[in-house]
């Protein structure tokens, strides 16, 4: 895979796979990138052993990747999982997410409510339903946002 | 590639853990293993194959190190976990059921039964 033009292909696809796994850790970006050049390496030289000049092997091993954009995000949502919560393989720690959230902003209202009541609670639990649907909100907004998808 | 000629829907992980129930393995031996033995009437794009990994390593069905190479880099083995068999063999019978099912839908003899 020394064919300049090969190289040059390949590194085109990685510089925009490169954008689309910006979200991940350094090292998690590093080792996914070694193990597809691993692969695409591998790939190519199957190519070449059919008869293939380098140059076409490459592009025929990366028409087989598919689009770096479409790839890098798909690998991005799943090497992540649910953006906010910490890994829980049962799940609970959604619902540990939504008691938090909603807790946090209805506890928020209701402080503000005394600040603005002069410190009178029961007037101040009037705003509460308000940081109560702001926090629900939030959190229906990240389920939406970190449902993982399986298109393929 | 599009989708059309890469594995239906929701197959990709089944496939996966099939090939590494076998032994651990690279993902580029991964993809060969299902195109040889469906006798390349299936082929597994490196597009699902490696998004489809980390989902089965973050649900722990499977996992991967590092393992270095005599001559050569090191490369990522993936190994199937015992969470990962239990899955397998729900889904390899989930998929008989559906196979036979369909199979009588459409007037075929059941699986493994004489017409």
């Amino acid at each position: 895979m020394d064919n300049p033009r090969s190289v040059a292909l390949i590194e085109v696809y990685f510089a925009r796979l490169d954008t689309q796994l910006r979200p991940l850790p350094e090292e998690q970006r590093r080792e996914l990138e070694q193990e597809l050049r691993q692969h695409l390496a591998a790939l190519v030289a199957a190519h070449e052993e059919i008869g293939r000049s380098p140059e076409e092997a490459t592009a025929a091993a990366l028409a087989r990747f598919g689009d770096p954009v479409r790839i890098g995000r798909r690998l991005t949502r799943e090497a992540r999982g649910r953006r906010w919560c910490s890994p829980a393989p049962d799940g609970s720690s959604r619902w540990v997410r939504a008691a938090l959230l909603i807790g946090v902003y209805t506890g928020a209202w209701i402080f503000g409510g005394m600040m603005k009541t002069g410190g009178a609670f029961p007037a101040s639990l009037r705003e509460a339903p308000w940081g109560t649907l702001i926090g629900l909100a939030m959190w229906l907004a990240e389920q939406r946002r970190s449902r993982p998808r399986r298109d393929a | 590639m599009s989708d059309e000629h890469e594995l239906k829907k929701g197959t990709t992980p089944l496939l996966i853990l099939a090939v590494l129930a076998e032994g651990p393995r690279h993902g580029y031996a991964i993809a060969r293993e299902v195109e040889r033995r469906s006798q390349e009437a299936l082929r597994m794009g490196e597009g699902a194959l490696y998004p489809a990994l980390r989902a089965l390593e973050r649900e722990k069905l499977v996992v991967g190190t590092w393992e270095v190479q005599p001559s050569g880099p090191a490369r990522r083995v993936y190994a199937i976990t015992d969470e990962g068999r239990t899955k397998l063999a729900k889904q390899v019978d989930a998929w008989q059921r559906l196979v036979d099912a369909v199979g009588r839908v459409i007037g075929g003899a059941p699986h493994g039964q004489p017409a």
